[in-house]
């Protein structure tokens, strides 16, 4: 039987080959190199061109075998990883509250049958403009706008209770980052969430509702846990892209990561270091690579759990 | 079924995970790749500095002589110059033909100009036959001295020579150090040639350990206090340069200026790093010796002053380039004083305070200040191995030592140049810049460029440590860090992720 029947699987594996090509060359190779490299001492002289020109020669940099010594040192006290973990940990949060819970609403507003908002394709446009836009170019708009002598520097100095601007303090600073990366992904996590709510059947709503359910209930009973796949989609998603938050930081602090050192993240950690430090570079992003593995484990098994769906499923039935 | 969806779709976030991790990976693996040419020896000697401190006199490499592979015909017949933006091109399209003896063919080319549109230029297409190549880089990010670096160290092997790089200030003794600049005395440069340039241009690009000159520069560019005349006038009670310069002399004499000026609500200096250039060319060490940092008593001074004057009122807490900082230059912008060096008169201090004419421009004048100091500034190195090094002694000569060229130089581009016939020439034939009263501060410049001495003053990491000093102490300026020591702490941090080799 087996045999007669045609295979189209081969077409699959073929048409995959291109992707798997660019990512072993791409991705795979230097992600090993980076492990290979992590357990070198490995650093490179920035201030030395080499030379070689005559029988002797010029090294600009020394590699050699150490072991682990590079994950221990990148975590001793005078280091400041932990740290830029922890900066890059609650810049991601400050900016990923707001904007769960705005895409949240949104997405409910726009898919609630009651409400049938108009001008819908304009709104969605609207919120989504800010995502097209470069990070580099937001950031950089909004240091012109807090920065001393900026048309909001009067605006926002108050704040920090002295001649200051606001970017002159951290959790100024914090916040603006968390605020801008609000304002370039909350678009695109609506768009998200809107579609996975049409994706839930209707009629679901429409008995709900017959049975005498606020719309309350209908998001906290209905939404929410039909939507669990996605919602964790986002979040893992959002977190991977928050643990590698580099354009936005970089370019408000000037690639100083200042004040104390309070808004440097991993990924600027990682290009401060790379041209000299390189054995403790790719150190430090294997661990973040160790990390993000670790929370997408847990975040997968922990909420991507198709129990309920199933239960839904037999209730249906019944 | 269900498990092996799950497998699934854990193998696949990995990979997810993973390849969002390769923009790390990926920069590391590429620098890695950039430098293996020298990692198999590396092992065996244990950094640059100790190599380069053996090597005497006797066993020079940077001759005009080949030490690598020979060129090729085409590369004979191409002069390839590395740079990172159009400046040198243009002053080399528009004054090398008038002072050079070889046969020059130009050609027309348009340039893109940064509003999109474009301007027809008068290009040179070959000198004595031999095609010009600009291979431009931009400088942001590192990029064109990652580029030349590669280029460089690839030069022994390729048969596709660099003849000619330019080169700046800061990072200039990495290459000055390096074996990869040809000494200009080789190529047939000769004292008497460069006995007009300005020594602090010599000082910048003359290798440490064998005291040659490998790089020439065509400009100088010695800075002076720029005052603003009418607050002089309204606190000091005299606008002339001279008597100003009797209340900005020394700095005590400048903090007793800047308690007046407070007292009339106007800022002595802008911001934090104004002064930093005046006492970082006078440091008794440089930043960084055999791989050693040191922190000169002329950088915590600088440091101290700037806390004083921030807690005191006497600036205006900006950052260099920033729009308060751009603002304060107009006429009315409450601020005294501005450290300029020649090029930031011009394009920098005029457009900001609102162009030529007497309420503009026109109310700023110049005085020498309280220590001389430079700003800025290119070299042109000539690339050991290079198979044209007539052509570029030729270039050297034309736009760096010839007076009537450089005169030309200065007159048609408001740049002060490196030769001190020529400006002394322009000051006797009674120049006149747009500044208050038409002040001929020429006469100023060529004695502050007089006075700067770079001996044992420069490092090939300034560019970082200069960076991370001024980051660091912003810190504490602005009461995020508690004390200097602490600032210090942080920047010797930072120092050692940025130059992983040196001690700090």
């Amino acid at each position: 039987m087996k045999r007669k029947s045609v295979s189209y699987a081969k077409w699959g594996y073929i048409f995959m080959i291109p992707f798997f090509v660019v990512y072993i060359i791409f991705s795979l190779y230097p992600l090993i190199q980076t492990f290979y490299n992590s357990f070198l001492d490995y650093v490179i002289d920035r201030g030395s061109i080499g030379g070689g020109w005559g029988a002797q020669t010029t090294a600009t940099e020394t590699i050699k075998f150490c072991g682990l010594d590079n994950y221990v040192n990148i975590f001793a006290k005078e280091e400041t990883l932990l740290q830029s973990f922890w900066n890059t940990v609650i810049m991601w949060i400050i900016g990923f509250i707001p904007q769960i819970a705005v895409s949240l609403l949104l997405a409910t507003w726009f898919t609630d049958l009651r409400l049938k908002i108009k001008a819908q394709g304009f709104f969605k446009t609207v919120i989504y403009l800010p995502n097209v836009i470069m990070a580099s170019a937001v950031a950089f708009m909004f240091t012109s706008l807090l920065e001393r002598g900026g048309s909001l520097f009067n605006a926002t100095s108050w704040m920090t209770g002295e001649d200051l601007s606001i970017l002159d303090t951290v959790w100024g600073t914090r916040g603006t980052i968390g605020f801008i990366n609000f304002l370039l992904w909350y678009g695109n996590t609506t768009i998200l969430l809107m579609a996975a709510i049409m994706g839930i059947d209707p009629t679901l709503y429409e008995s709900a509702q017959i049975d005498g359910a606020t719309p309350r209930d209908t998001f906290w009973k209905i939404t929410i846990p039909l939507i669990r796949p996605i919602l964790s989609f986002v979040l893992v998603t959002s977190m991977i892209g928050g643990l590698q938050m580099y354009d936005v930081p970089a370019l408000l602090t000037k690639d100083q990561g200042n004040p104390k050192g309070k808004a440097l993240t991993i990924i600027m950690e990682v290009q401060l270091r790379k041209d000299s430090g390189v054995g403790k570079a790719s150190a430090v992003c294997i661990a973040i690579f160790i990390v993000s593995a670790i929370l997408g484990i847990i975040l997968m098994f922990g909420m991507n759990d198709d129990k309920p769906k199933k239960k839904k499923k037999k209730r249906r039935a019944a | 079924m269900a498990n092996l969806k799950r497998v699934l779709a854990g193998a696949l976030s990995l990979c997810m995970v993973g390849s969002m991790l390769t923009a790390c990976g990926d920069s590391s693996s590429s620098s890695d790749s950039s430098s293996k040419s020298g990692s198999s020896s590396a092992s065996g000697s244990s950094s640059a500095a100790d190599s380069s401190t053996a090597e005497s006199k006797a066993d020079r490499q940077n001759t005009a002589e080949l030490h690598g592979k020979a060129s090729s015909e085409e590369s004979k017949k191409t002069l390839r110059i590395e740079c990172w933006n159009t400046e040198f091109r243009e002053r080399l399209e528009k004054y090398y033909p008038k002072g050079t003896k070889m046969e020059i063919k130009t050609n027309e080319y348009e340039k893109k100009n940064d509003d999109g549109t474009t301007t027809k230029m008068t290009g040179i297409e070959s000198i004595n036959g031999v095609k010009i190549e600009w291979i431009q880089t931009a400088n942001e990010g590192n990029a064109y001295q990652t580029k030349l670096d590669e280029d460089l160290k690839k030069q022994k092997d390729s048969d596709n020579k660099v003849d000619m790089f330019l080169i700046e200030a800061d990072y200039a003794l990495k290459y000055i150090n390096g074996d990869v600049a040809l000494s200009v005395q080789d190529i047939g440069i000769t004292e008497d040639d460069l006995k007009e340039q300005y020594k602090y241009t010599k000082d910048v690009a003359t290798d440490t350990k064998t005291n040659e000159l490998k790089g020439v520069s065509w400009q100088a560019t010695p800075g002076l206090l720029m005052y603003n005349t009418k607050y002089a006038k309204d606190v000091l009670g005299t606008d002339e340069p001279d008597k100003v310069q009797e209340f900005v002399k020394d700095w005590d004499t400048f903090k007793d200026t800047a308690k007046k000026m407070k007292d009339k609500g106007i800022a002595m200096v802008s911001g934090y790093d104004d002064t930093y250039r005046l006492f970082s060319n006078n440091v008794k060490a440089p930043w960084v010796t055999d791989n050693k940092l040191t922190i000169d008593d002329q950088y915590k001074a600088w440091a101290e002053m700037t806390k004083e004057f921030t807690d005191n009122g006497w600036n205006n807490k900006t950052s260099l380039w920033d729009t308060a900082w751009a603002a304060g230059q107009k006429p009315d912008g409450k601020t005294f004083a501005y450290f300029f060096s020649t090029w930031g008169i011009a394009f920098t201090l005029e457009g900001n305070a609102g162009g030529a004419g007497a309420d503009q421009i026109g109310t700023w004048a110049a005085c020498p200040g309280p220590q001389s100091y430079f700003w800025g500034g290119t070299w042109i190195c000539g690339a050991i191995d290079s198979d044209n090094t007539d052509i570029v002694a030729d270039i050297m000569r034309v736009m760096t030592c010839n007076k009537d060229v450089m005169k030309q130089i200065t007159e048609g581009e408001q740049d002060y140049t490196n030769n001190k016939a020529a400006i002394k020439e322009l000051i006797d034939g009674g120049y006149k810049s747009r500044l208050h009263n038409g002040q001929n501060h020429l006469v100023l410049l060529s004695e502050n460029a007089d006075k700067i001495d770079l001996t044992n003053k420069l490092s090939a990491y300034d560019q970082g440590c200069n960076e991370k000093f001024q980051a660091a102490m912003a810190d504490w300026y602005k009461g995020n860090t508690k004390s200097y020591d602490d600032a210090v702490a942080a920047f010797k941090t930072e120092i050692k992720k940025l130059y992983a080799n040196l001690e700090v």
